[in-house]
């Protein structure tokens, strides 16, 4: 059975509202206001670790005085063991960058598949320390690496050395003692490909086993600084209390390279989307709930308010943007009493948000979704991709009119005859492969600019097909026409895909890559948005997710949206 | 060398849209030499000699759908004889080539669109006068495949039935491809990338030192 057939079976169980058309939903500015969820990766990874009872801990501790060497973490799913390896190494300030141009880092990771060797262990340090430029083998399932934040760090680390616990707001301010700035997977530089594990239980689910390490990676950083603060107090140290290793996340720095993905795996953005449709749409059509749902979810909107007031960044836009969400939440608070003991209560609330802001609105779907999990976990199952993009040569033409009309009006409707409209051009850099978006002139050749212009495409090839009957084939058609082949797969895919498709110009002069960075981050579980520039973020991941001994069915989902205040109460 | 899937489909994709070959059929032939690795015969070659391929004629092509198209002709490239793969649903054909290195490819073309297809899918290699002096290549639901033995020059190409999914496993521990003609693989696949230069470095959107 594939996702689509198990979405619509389980439709017929759940009641469920209409779900919201593709043409509002998959829009940049909606897009780059998503919340994480409770189907959100990292979330969803956590509940299945409580289900399974499957606690990360270190097997291997080799680090020097100044927290160098290595640590080996293992965790049992379904019976078989992963294993983190993590290489702490010094750095100097000036080679510290989170872009892909870095040559060094703080700590690199490796999720091994299994319980690694000591000549693993070597061999590995000598390629993962060099990320990139290392050579991998199917053993080796995910590899990462991170920077620290040096400030928080060695504050950390004083204090505990000292006998003190952190300052709590300096906490609060970076949120993690280290961020990732890659985490790749899926057959990279001779890994393991995703194919060769998906079939196992716990890993069907997307971007699982990177989840997964980075949960490991929030442990290591926590017991880094633990022995960092011990070997320079000695007996005076103290460990860092649960309620700090709770607020402390994994921090990630996010640039360009993510936004391609969104436009390059339609099927697969078509699932999380339809995923996330469809649990709004049963949640909506809940006729009532009891008084123990009505107080739970008062005291959620109480958690998100703080987190909203800890939410602050550099950047002045989006600061305003966090302000008017703040000042649009508590608006909202005041009808939320009479709206919980009205029918369809969530309905209801949803329902309020559509008056006021995009940003309001996807905070509200996020936090409805948050307490019926009885009703929507479920469907995360259904959010890997296992078809592939088809080309049906059969079709005939008068049927690709009809789908281009229906499923790319809005490309249809856009003016690119304009300089604006083509301002800009996705390319890959020769320096370390960075991905880039710069001017359309920077770019001298077609064929090194991404194929992000899909609209220009969409509305060459309908331009092209005016010369044709509509009982021609597809095939006929492209037998002289090469070039329009990946364009019709495309589209041919979106017709049973509505979901796939991001229905903005993504080369006109304004766009925003850091709303295309948001969404995918989002279904990951990211919080505290932190943009650097229109296309550049950091993140925070984990924060407020209990650390892997404390780890329970009961805690498991107590991790949307955290605060500080939340996690040391 | 061993790589991944996604490695050398990655790879593959670059070199030909670097070489300037349509992206659709990029997408597919990258596909389909994914599916030739996961039989145990390296592509790399192949796909270098695709990208090779002057504008002229390589192939003489024929092949007969009972209940559709009827197609015969010269083409002059790999691109539109994927094309006409694309019609394989049922029936029978063969096809003629020059060119060594191609009957892998377009065995592994037309069997990425006949499992995309579901199709059962049988094909021969054989000499000029059609025979099938070579053995019977036999994949499809039974994904098994001989190597190829000389330097065919018949394809005989036969489809029936929809299949149960003719997917071919991804061998444990990787795919095999010659170290030099992965090399060269790679060379073609650079062509894609933009040369650096200080003013597009702030494209990335970044600057180049993070302490906090």
């Amino acid at each position: 059975m594939n996702e689509f057939s198990s979405i619509e079976l389980q439709s017929e169980v759940f009641p469920q509202t209409e779900l919201r058309p593709p043409e509002t939903v998959m829009r940049l500015q909606r897009m780059g206001s998503f919340f994480p969820t409770r189907l959100s990766f990292l979330r969803s990874l956590l509940r299945d670790l409580a289900r399974q009872n499957a606690k990360p801990k270190c097997t291997e501790q080799m680090l020097d005085d100044d927290g160098y060497g290595h640590c080996v973490y293992e965790v049992v799913l379904d019976n078989r063991l992963y294993s983190l390896i993590a290489y702490s190494s010094p750095l100097e300030p000036e080679n510290r960058t989170d872009r892909v141009i870095a040559e060094a880092w703080d700590a690199c990771f490796v999720l091994f598949d299994g319980k690694p060797l000591k000549a693993d262990i070597e061999l590995l340090r000598n390629n993962a320390t060099r990320q990139e430029s290392g050579r991998y083998n199917p053993s080796v399932l995910v590899l990462s690496r991170a920077n620290k934040s040096v400030r928080l760090f060695e504050h950390v680390a004083d204090a505990l050395a000292k006998g003190q616990q952190p300052d709590g707001e300096a906490v609060a301010a970076t949120g993690y003692l280290m961020r990732t700035t890659a985490v790749y997977g899926n057959g990279k530089f001779g890994m393991a490909d995703r194919a060769d594990f998906a079939g196992r239980p716990s890993l069907s689910q997307p971007f699982r086993l990177e989840m997964l390490t980075v949960y490991m990676i929030k442990e290591f950083t926590i017991d880094l600084v633990n022995h960092v603060a011990q070997s320079r107090g000695g007996d005076n140290a103290v460990k860092l209390d649960n309620a700090t290793c709770r607020n402390l996340g994994i921090g990630n720095s996010t640039g360009l390279g993510m936004a391609p993905f969104l436009v390059n795996h339609p099927i697969l953005i078509n699932n999380w989307m339809m995923v996330r449709e469809t649990a709004l749409a049963r949640v909506k059509a809940v006729e009532a709930i009891d008084d123990d749902q009505v107080s739970f979810f008062k005291s959620l909107c109480k958690q998100v308010q703080k987190h909203l007031k800890n939410w602050n960044v550099d950047d002045e836009h989006e600061q305003r943007r966090i302000e008017g969400l703040r000042a649009d939440f508590d608006d909202l608070l005041v009808h939320v009493p009479t709206i919980l003991v009205s029918k369809f209560p969530w309905a209801g609330i949803v329902d309020k948000s559509e008056a006021s802001s995009i940003d309001l609105q996807e905070l509200i779907i996020a936090l409805v979704l948050e307490p019926n999990g009885d009703l929507i976990d479920g469907l995360t199952d259904c959010m890997e991709a296992t078809a592939e993009a088809k080309l049906d040569p059969a079709m005939s033409i008068g049927d690709l009119r009809e789908i281009i009309a229906e499923r790319y009006r809005w490309a249809l409707s856009l003016d690119l005859s304009t300089e604006y409209a083509n301002a800009m051009a996705w390319y890959v850099s020769e320096d370390k492969l960075e991905p880039r978006l710069g001017t359309s002139h920077s770019v001298e050749r077609d064929y090194q600019k991404m194929p992000h212009h899909i609209p220009h495409d969409v509305q060459s090839l309908v331009a092209a097909l005016n010369n044709c009957n509509d009982t021609e084939s597809v095939a006929e058609f492209l037998a002289s026409t090469l070039h329009f082949r990946s364009i019709v797969r495309r589209i041919q895919t979106i017709a049973k895909h509505s979901y796939g498709e991001v229905q903005d110009n993504l080369v006109a002069g304004d766009v925003r890559p850091i709303d295309l960075l948001r969404c995918k981050l989002s279904f990951f579980g990211a919080s505290r948005f932190d943009p650097r520039s229109d296309r550049w973020t950091r993140i925070t991941l984990y924060q407020g997710a209990p650390m892997a001994a404390d780890l329970s069915e009961e805690n498991a989902a107590d991790c949307f949206l955290p605060s500080l205040e939340m996690s040391m109460r | 060398m061993i790589v991944s899937g996604n490695e050398l489909y990655g790879t593959a994709l670059k070199a030909c849209i670097g070489s300037k070959l349509p992206r659709g059929v990029s997408e597919d032939i990258s596909r389909a030499a994914v599916v030739i690795a996961q039989s145990g015969i390296d592509p790399t070659s192949m796909l270098i000699r695709t990208t090779e391929l002057p504008d002229s004629e390589q192939l003489q092509w024929f092949f007969e759908t009972p209940n559709w198209v009827c197609r015969k002709g010269s083409v002059s490239s790999v691109g539109p004889s994927l094309v006409d793969f694309s019609q394989l649903v049922v029936g029978s054909g063969y096809a003629l080539t020059k060119d060594a290195d191609c009957p892998g490819l377009i065995y592994g073309c037309a069997l990425s669109v006949a499992e995309t297809n579901s199709l059962n899918f049988e094909v021969s290699f054989g000499n000029e006068a059609g025979e099938a002096d070579c053995e019977w290549l036999i994949v499809g639901s039974q994904s098994t495949i001989a190597r190829i033995p000389g330097e065919p020059s018949n394809i005989a190409l036969k489809c029936w039935g929809a299949s149960q999914g003719t997917s071919v496993a991804t061998p444990i521990g990787g795919l095999t491809v010659n170290d030099e003609s992965w090399a060269d693989l790679k060379k073609l696949a650079e062509l894609i990338l933009v040369p650096a230069n200080e003013a597009n470095s702030a494209d990335a959107g970044a600057g180049t030192t993070d302490n906090d």
